[in-house]
């Protein structure tokens, strides 16, 4: 009987239970590719044609990011300059989730005045308003700042827009090669050519301040290791061992060079040497090739690849002596180059995957990879400072070409730069 | 034991030194006649007596006579009495012994009809038992019988009610899923997820909507994202604004809960 009654109390009851509880929904994962963003021509309050177009170089950047959808400027609807004159609901009717909008004006000096504010169409909210004074000559890069600034108070990354790379351009016939060592803007612009040689050049790398590049040279005939400060052009030689000298690689106080020798024993192992003082400390001690050394963010071990185990794969090696280095890479049959994200928590490898090498993630705590490209010759893997993207190089139609994944896998691009074919990109630090 | 045949070989002494004592009376009587002779002889040698001691002699003759008489009666009598007595007892101990035999027999009839009536009992009470058993097997088994049934009634009853709730429910449930993804697919479209957030993040946004499904009002609960991340939150909840309307209108809930938990960075 009371059985009965408690299952008849269940029946009245749980619905009406159901009925009270609201809805809960759970979002899983964000399936809008990009974020919709209109960014408005600055209006420009001197006479004449405006010196820079500050509005095309940010939609540029934030386009070639593959994060953003600028809406094209033939379908802006209206051109407002300050945020007050922004209608939400007009953008909202175009689909448009932010406005950026501005002004440049002349200022005393030959400099200028940039004002930019940015606005959520959601909320109506102004989330960023600057004004920054700019040099004559630097409207572009004050542009690439307006992308970083956009950037990073949207996805909540520091954008990497006003940084630089170095890549290695190589053209000519296999006779008579040329070797350029050459830096340029993020998005490929502005190239700079800073060492050219008709002997190979390899590996450049930034120093932490982004003012020096070291890299390998032949053009004394042997290999060597050069540090160039760039502003300057000052070529410095800081290793010319007998044997390989490779591989160098900053230490994040940028006292100290990572670096693969040989020496006269013919083995190949990972050594640090100290710029100040030529002091050379060897880390690693194995018959098999140990190279490619990269400094972990905190300077506190270097990870680096090895063939100890028949095939390269990566590994890490404190700096404390006596340190044993212990095995990063399971996954696969190869895995070499890393570079390390600026949080020190994956490694962009060059991983061998079905048949084709690709550029990977791996978790420096799980060990787990994720294969990020789909070439078939990826290669040389460089991250971005704001660890979001990574710079490699991907052979196409057997040619060299620089392009750029996210560091999820989700976006894709190439850098139309220098012709030739195109080597070892390195993105610089964070240049302020 | 041995107490109880001492009492009952106590009447046999007594009975033998009886005996004894009768034979010994009898003895002595025949001596007592055996000496009446002698002294009827003497008055023949004594010729010359004189009257009175004649008279006297007669006299203490007949007292004699008298009392050997009385003596002999006596003795009669003590014999009669003795047989008599032991008659008595010989009868007594007959009827002590009847009556313990009676008492015995008594005493076995009634241990029998005892045992019978224990008998009788024991077999009522085992009959009563068996019977009591039974009932309570047939009573167990009615029970069992009707539990049974009313289990069946009862999971009958279960099984329409869950049926009905089913065919109701089932309906609402389905109905309400297919409202939930609705609502996710419709949300989830219209949100840009920030690169490198996924790991771990957890944020919750209840959604205040009206009938057609426009958002009046948003307010974050638990959230352990930044600020771009609950900018694109609160972007992608007014883009999807009005939300899809329910497939059955009482499905309808001002205040929907979304809870933004990516489960991992998406892969190619």
């Amino acid at each position: 009987m009371i059985r009965r009654v408690l299952i008849l109390m269940l029946a009245v009851t749980l619905p009406a239970g159901e009925a009270l509880a609201q809805l809960t929904v759970q979002i899983l994962r964000g399936m809008a590719e990009s974020v919709p963003i209109a960014v408005v021509p600055l209006a420009w309050d001197g006479a004449g044609p405006a010196p820079w177009d500050v509005a095309a170089t940010v939609q540029a950047d934030l386009e070639r990011s593959g994060r953003f959808r600028p809406l094209p400027r033939s379908q802006l609807i209206e051109q407002p300059h300050t945020a007050v004159d922004v209608d939400t609901a007009d953008w909202r009717m175009l689909k448009v989730d932010y406005v950026l909008v501005g002004r440049l004006a002349p200022a005393a000096g030959g400099r200028y005045e940039l004002r930019y504010e940015l606005v959520s169409v959601a909320s109506g909210e102004r989330l960023l308003g600057t004004a920054v004074p700019v040099d004559a000559r630097a409207l572009k890069r004050a542009s690439h700042r307006v992308s970083d600034a956009v950037y990073e108070k949207i996805l909540g990354v520091r954008g990497a827009f006003a940084t630089r790379i170095a890549y290695v351009a190589v053209d000519g016939p296999v006779t008579k090669r040329n070797f350029r060592l050459i830096v340029s803007d993020a998005d490929g612009a502005n190239e700079h050519v800073v060492f050219e040689s008709p002997d190979p050049i390899m590996s450049p790398a930034w120093s932490p301040d982004g003012r020096s590049l070291a890299y390998v040279s032949f053009h004394s005939g042997l290999a060597a290791i050069y540090v160039q400060t760039l502003s300057t052009g000052t070529q410095v030689q800081v290793s010319a061992r007998s044997g390989i000298n490779g591989a160098p690689c900053f230490s994040p106080d940028g006292e100290r060079l990572a670096l693969a020798l040989s020496r006269r024993d013919g083995n190949v192992d990972v050594y640090v040497l100290t710029l100040a003082t030529q002091q050379l400390q060897r880390l690693t001690e194995d018959p098999a090739i140990d190279t490619e050394p990269a400094w972990a963010p905190d300077g506190r071990s270097i990870y680096f690849t090895s063939d100890r185990a028949g095939a390269p794969q990566v590994y890490s090696v404190g700096l404390e002596p006596g340190a044993r280095a212990r095995r990063v890479t399971f996954e696969g049959s190869y895995n070499a180059r890393p570079r390390v994200s600026p949080d020190g928590r994956t490694l962009a490898v060059v991983t061998l995957d079905r048949g084709a090498y690709r550029i990977g993630s791996v978790d420096t705590q799980k060990g787990g990879l994720q294969v990020l490209t789909g070439g078939q010759l990826d290669e040389s893997p460089s991250v971005a400072p704001n660890g979001a993207d990574i710079l490699y190089t991907s052979r196409v139609g057997g040619r060299d070409t620089l392009a750029i994944v996210s560091s999820d896998g989700r976006v894709q691009q190439k850098i139309a730069a220098s012709s030739g074919e195109l080597r070892e990109p390195a993105w610089s630090p964070f240049l302020d | 034991m041995n107490g109880n045949r001492n009492a009952t070989l106590a009447p046999v002494g007594w009975s033998i030194a009886l005996h004894a004592a009768l034979a010994g009376l009898l003895v002595f009587g025949l001596n007592l006649r055996s000496r009446e002779p002698e002294a009827v002889i003497l008055p023949i040698d004594a010729v010359v007596v004189d009257d009175a001691l004649l008279q006297a002699a007669g006299q203490r003759r007949r007292e004699d006579e008298r009392a050997a008489a009385e003596r002999q009666q006596r003795a009669a009598q003590e014999l009669e009495r003795r047989r008599e007595q032991e008659q008595q007892e010989r009868q007594a101990e007959e009827a002590r012994r009847a009556e313990a035999d009676a008492r015995a027999a008594a005493e076995r009839r009634q241990q029998a009809e005892v045992a019978a009536k224990e008998k009788a009992a024991a077999d009522a009470k085992r009959k009563a038992e068996q019977a009591a058993e039974a009932k309570a097997a047939a009573e167990k088994k009615r029970l069992a019988q009707d539990a049974r049934e009313r289990d069946a009634r009862e999971a009958e009853l279960r099984t329409r009610l869950a049926e009905e709730e089913a065919r109701a429910g089932a309906g609402f449930q389905s109905l309400k899923a297919s409202y939930v993804r609705a609502i996710q697919a419709h949300v989830e479209q219209r949100w840009y997820e920030p690169p490198g957030v996924a790991q771990g993040l957890s944020c919750t946004i209840v959604v205040r909507q009206i009938p057609g499904g426009e958002v009046v009002g948003m307010k974050f609960g638990t959230c352990n994202g930044n600020a771009a991340v609950r900018q694109s939150i609160e972007t992608a909840v007014r883009n999807a604004s009005p939300l899809p309307p329910p497939p059955e209108p009482s499905l309808f809930e001002r205040e929907v809960e979304l809870v933004f938990t990516p489960k991992e960075a998406r892969s190619r």
